[in-house]
């Protein structure tokens, strides 16, 4: 009952949303309906009655004539309202919803905290909402209009059968039984049968999935894993067979129900009532007969809308209650938290004491580090020690579950976190272009003319300007194919080069680097790596790397493991003291520094070697 | 048109052929159904109408319609056999025969296929639209059916009693045709204006809801804004497209609405009827009343049979996609070919050239290299230097352009080509882990007899490094692996599925071993365990190995650098460094810094 009351108040929340935004739609689409009930009901009714009621009285020709005229008419104003809101008002206006509610999504996705994204549970119900929300959200409306005057239009049949006869209505209740308790009890079934089938269907998804796309394509060449899919594609048809099985008989038996008591016994049951009144006891006219026999049906079908748009009401509840949850989410980080200005000087950054859990499994335990103004840090450990942890908790895109971040001696929780970011330039790993020219993509902002020398010299310290000059329009060519046909695609290197590139350009305190080479060669990592050295050398600057070449040259290193800062000190002191660090780095190195192939005592070519 | 109908002939054979007596009933409930309404509607209410308005004696209309009642009762009981039985057994089916038969097609599909962007969305476009097509297949002839019923039915109604009105239906039908092909004419023009604007929405809106882009839009805000300008824009040029045609398209719909429909047959012919019936006294009360009600699902009728050859040439656009797929032959052979030799032979690539496409650039060009049975091969170079593409060309997932690789001898072309990949177990960066059990997963088949791989597949995990972890799974090698559709499944993790993916090439007991960088994606720790773990398996085997870091291959039999497709240096470690070329620079850019 709950979840009832729910679905009915989330109905009006979307009637109040698309209100909000486009009221005239809301408006028109309640018009529509009403006169096409009108004129359902006006024909089955009205019309008819008039007209053979004009024929038994034998009234003038001409009198009908006018009556057909005035009609005809009539419907012809309602016509062209129709097709005006649908060559007209429909198109512009689903434009508007389309635009309105996007932009109330976009807001509200801009402003939720990162953690939102990454919290699958939330994440599904929101990209469940996002789907051709507005569609739906006009779709919910209609079904709202199509309850209430579901329900105006089935009263206003059950009277005009009333009026023409009184208990000729009685036999309404057949289809009110047919609809409302078979065809419940059917509904129900399917919706077991369908939860049944779900597990089966998953698999049939799955098989299909592995079956085109490219990521398995090579394996299933190579391999007999098709086999295997074949296999469980064979077992899931076999479950479905099952399971419908299992319902069959009492689905069967409801269906013959809900068919006799929704049409075979209101029609027939009716006729012959009619025929009764009409021949026997002779107290129903023949106008009378007609119209009985054509509300009959007219009654059962709007009786049928109306069902039908209850059941989807519900369903639509449940498309509303996402939407809602998230329009309606109250953001635990805004990120549009107003608070003082954290100025643009960095002196110090401390992590105190922190412990970041995520998902009740803590990352970070208990973490201490200082970064000083001006210094060149860098952040190394095994994968999974915590070190991209460490950034985002520095960038504020989560909060530490304890502990403290201090930024010149003050919690970063105070001040203005979008001032606060933007003291920041980091380049992540996970290197993402927008569908924009290269130039935007590395300011990340509407480029200006006179920006064009910087973005320029952030490519080449990026290593990446040589290429961009190899472009039609270089700087200003559009990247990514998503909507320009033109538009450029590189390479994996090039890209996490062009995402260097905005680290480079941007003009703030700190740069953050997070494994920058990853998908690089060796010359050009090399290259980078001397570029952001170079470029930092009075900045303060951070960077993860797990090729510990690289960090020889940072005034100071952080040693991560399992969410700690297992050793700190210069490449120097690390190494002398022998410890984790030390221990990686000589791994890494054996096989550079040993002098001969005999001191190589493992890995693949070890034992081959004498063959 | 010809096509069209082979196309449908195609699924109907198919769908016949699967499910007989499913298409037989689908047939007759389509008839079934608009029948009986013609009986109850038609038949059974003038029944009534005419004995009321000639006093009939009241037992004829208790026997008309209880005859129809009993009949109706009856042809309703195997409805819902047909509805919650037949259907849903039957539909999973019909599209199994066309889906296997589409896999079995996509296992053999040249890789090269998967590459070409077109081919590619070709391919996944005929596997989505397989269980549509027959869907839609089934709707058609659903339709067409029910169509030729009503117009057969209500056309000797009309014919019997009153002829004339056919032509009012007729004139409606034919001017609705008219202004709805002129509608779908502007909407349609409208339409292409239209799409790449909302290609353009819907990608902003993509990059507001994908998790990948919510990094940079949290840190640079004022790209956020950037797009939603862009996002404005294009709503409001969809906008103005969409008044610019607002006036035809609103008198349009109402010359359909109105003119052709209500005023022709609410309008003109009631007029018609009642003059008839008022004046000339040449049609009686309970037919005119029929005929008026049924000038509705007669024009339904003709147009249902007018739909029916657009929605089939539609369908069969999407059949043909299907049936070409199918068609397709695959240049690279299953089944045929000699078997391979036993043991471990010499393999040569014989100035092999590769290009993707004929008019693309080569990848490889004249690449020659002769490997004795049991070498150790590094292959090394920048990327983009050809060195997937040439393990890619040694797995035969590609032929070459030009120049020959040989086996033991013999083109491998000649080789039977399941036979030739056992021989050689391959580790890919990108592989793949399967909602299977952990054994499936190192076999990668429908094992039958379970018993019978267990040692080897467990032998292949420990000499992986998988063996600690297997020891701490409960269930062992039957382990479902992933959450795909196992609750209980185990989602391993990035350096335990690469265990298991190296599992998969020692399992087969296979002469050849072709790695591709399957360190990349560990830390240096895990790197370093891995190629511990490996050089026990490698034993006695030829091996491939490709790295960009330089340290894990310095000791291989012999070092391949390849640059822009060509070997350009060759030999092993020392011989390259003492030669001062290109890899010896490579080699001092990676490990000059660890010397410091």
């Amino acid at each position: 009952m709950k979840k009832r009351t729910r679905a009915i108040r989330n109905n009006f929340y979307a009637m109040k949303l698309l209100w909000k935004i486009c009221p005239s739609q809301v408006i028109h689409r309640a018009v529509t309906q009403i006169l096409g009930y009108f004129e359902w009901l006006f024909y089955s009714a009205f019309f008819m009655r008039y007209v053979i009621n004009a024929l038994e009285t034998e009234q003038e020709f001409s009198a009908i004539m006018t009556f057909l005229a005035i009609t005809v008419t009539v419907f012809a104003s309602i016509s062209i309202y129709n097709s005006y809101f649908e060559g007209k008002v429909l198109p512009i206006t689903q434009v508007i919803v389309n635009k309105g509610l996007n932009k109330l999504l976009f807001k509200k996705s801009r402003k939720v905290e990162l953690s939102c994204f990454e919290d699958s549970e939330f994440y599904n119900k929101y990209t469940l909402a996002m789907e051709q929300a507005d569609v739906r959200l006009m779709n919910t409306v209609d079904v709202i209009w199509g309850v209430i005057f579901g329900v105006a239009a089935s009263v206003m049949s059950f009277w005009l059968l009333y009026d023409v006869d009184k208990i000729s209505v009685l036999f309404v209740l057949f289809p009110v039984i047919g609809n409302f308790v078979f065809n419940r009890k059917i509904g129900q079934t399917e919706f077991k049968r369908n939860q049944d089938m779900a597990p089966h269907n998953r698999k049939i998804a799955y098989v299909n999935r592995v079956m085109y796309l490219t990521d398995y394509a090579k394996e299933v060449r190579l391999t007999k894993a098709f086999a295997l899919m074949k296999r469980h594609y064979t077992e899931a048809i076999q479950g479905l067979i099952d399971v419908t099985k299992k319902y069959t008989k009492f689905a069967m038996v409801m269906h013959w129900f809900r068919v006799q008591f929704t049409f075979t016994f209101i029609f027939e049951g009716m006729l012959i009532y009619g025929g009764y009144r009409t021949l026997v006891s002779q107290t129903m006219s023949l106008a009378q007969l007609a119209v009985i026999t054509s509300m009959m049906v007219s009654s059962t079908w709007i009786l049928i809308g109306f069902t039908e748009s209850l059941m989807e009401c519900f369903k639509n509840g449940l498309f509303v209650d996402n939407l809602r949850n998230f329009l309606e989410y109250e953001e635990k980080l805004p990120e549009d938290y107003e608070g003082d200005d954290p100025g643009n000087t960095i002196e110090s950054i401390v992590f105190k004491n922190v412990s970041f859990s995520y998902k009740d499994t803590e990352i970070i335990h208990n973490l201490n580090l200082e970064i000083r103004g001006g210094k060149t840090y860098a952040l190394v450990g095994h994968n999974g020690a915590g070190k991209s942890t460490i950034i985002k908790l520095l960038m504020r895109f989560y909060d530490p579950t304890e502990g403290e971040i201090l930024l010149n001696g003050r919690n970063i929780k105070e001040y203005n976190l979008q001032k606060y970011r933007s003291l920041f330039a980091t380049a992540f790993q996970d290197h993402q272009m927008l569908s924009l020219s290269v130039m935007e993509n590395v300011l990340m902002r509407k480029a200006k003319p006179e920006d064009e020398e910087q973005v320029v010299n952030a490519l080449k310290l990026a290593g990446v300007y040589d290429k961009v000059q190899t472009l039609p329009q270089g700087i200003h060519s559009i990247l990514t194919r998503e909507f320009a046909e033109d538009g450029q695609v590189l390479s994996g290197g090039e890209y996490q080069k062009i995402v260097v590139a905005r680290a480079f350009v941007k003009n703030c305190p700190i740069k953050i680097f997070d494994e920058p080479s990853s998908a690089l060669d060796p010359i050009a990592e090399y290259q980078l790596f001397d570029n952001i050295l170079k470029s930092g050398r009075d900045k303060t600057m951070l960077f993860i790397s797990h090729r510990l070449s690289s960090v020889q040259n940072a005034d100071w290193v952080f040693m991560l493991e399992d969410g700690m800062v297992k050793e700190e000190g210069t490449h120097k002191m690390l190494m002398k003291m022998q410890g984790l660090y030390a221990d990686m780095y000589d791994k890494q190195a054996e096989n550079y520094l040993a002098t001969e192939r005999s001191k190589v005592t493992d890995g693949i070519f070890a034992a081959g070697g004498e063959v | 048109m010809n096509r069209v109908w082979e196309n449908h002939k195609f699924l109907w054979k198919l769908c016949f052929k699967t499910a007989p007596g499913y298409m037989l009933y689908h047939l007759y409930d389509a008839f079934r159904y608009q029948f009986f309404i013609f009986l109850e509607h038609v038949i059974g209410i003038r029944y009534v109408l005419h004995c009321a308005e000639y006093g009939e004696p009241f037992y004829k209309v208790v026997l008309a319609i209880g005859g129809i009642m009993v009949l109706i009762m009856i042809q309703m009981i195997p409805d819902g056999y047909f509805i919650h039985g037949l259907t849903p057994k039957s539909k999973p089916k019909l599209y199994k025969a066309l889906k296997e038969q589409m896999y079995e097609k996509a296992a053999q599909l040249d890789l090269s296929c998967y590459d070409n962007p077109k081919y590619y969305n070709e391919f996944v476009l005929a596997v989505a639209e397989a269980e549509t097509s027959i869907d839609r297949f089934l709707q058609l002839l659903n339709s067409g059916v029910q169509s030729i019923t009503v117009v057969v039915t209500t056309g000797v109604l009309f014919l019997t009693t009153d002829a004339a009105g056919i032509l009012f239906v007729f004139a409606s039908f034919i001017l609705n045709i008219f202004l709805a092909k002129a509608i779908n004419k502007l909407n349609y023009n409208v339409r292409i204006k239209v799409n790449p604007l909302e290609r353009k929405r819907n990608y902003v809106s993509r990059v507001f809801y994908l998790n990948d882009y919510a990094k940079e839009l949290r840190l640079h805000p004022e790209v956020g804004e950037l797009l939603e300008k862009e996002f404005e824009e294009a709503n409001e040029e969809i906008v103005k497209e969409q008044k610019s045609v607002v006036k035809k398209r609103v008198g349009l719909q109402f010359l359909r609405r109105y003119c052709a429909g209500d005023f022709i047959l609410d309008g003109l012919y009631v007029a018609y009827l009642i003059f008839q019936a008022a004046v000339l006294h040449t049609i009686d009360y309970s037919n005119a009343v029929i005929l008026f009600n049924r000038t509705g699902s007669l024009r339904g009728g003709m147009r249902g049979l007018a739909e029916i050859i657009p929605q089939a040439n539609e369908n069969s656009l999407y059949v043909d996609k299907i049936r070409t797929f199918l068609d397709y032959e695959p240049v690279i052979k299953h089944g045929v070919g000699v078997a391979v030799p036993e043991g471990v032979g010499d393999i040569c690539l014989n100035n092999v050239s590769f290009r993707y496409t004929e008019d693309s650039e080569d990848i490889l060009h004249n690449v020659s290299l002769q490997v004795k049975a049991g070498e150790k091969i590094a292959i090394v170079g920048y990327n983009g230097a050809g060195k997937t593409t040439l393990i890619k060309l040694l797995m035969r997932l590609y032929d070459p352009t030009e120049g020959e690789i040989t086996y033991h001898g013999k083109n491998v072309k000649e080789y039977d080509l399941d036979a030739y990949h056992k021989r050689i177990g391959v580790v890919f960066q990108d592989y793949q882990m399967y909602g299977a059990s952990l054994l499936e997963n190192v076999v990668l088949d429908d094992v039958q007899d379970v018993a019978k791989e267990e040692k080897a597949v467990t032998e292949a995990l420990e000499h992986s490094g998988f063996g600690e972890r297997l020891a701490t799974l409960p269930e062992g090698l039957a382990t479902p692996i992933t959450t795909e559709f196992d609750e209980k499944g185990v989602n391993l993790s990035g350096g335990e599925s690469q265990k298991v993916a190296i599992a998969r090439a020692f399992y087969g007991q296979a002469d050849i071993l072709a790695m591709d960088e399957p360190s990349s994606a560990l830390d240096p720790i895990a790197e370093y365990n891995l190629n511990t773990a490996m050089h026990k398996a490698a034993q006695n085997k030829t091996v491939f190995y490709i790295s960009h870091r330089l340290s894990t291959t310095r000791d291989a039999d012999r070092i391949v650098m390849l640059e822009n497709g060509r070997i350009i240096e060759e030999g092993t470690h020392e011989k390259l460094l003492a030669a001062n070329g290109k890899y010896a620079k490579m080699w001092h850019a990676q490990a000059g810094k660890y010397g410091a």
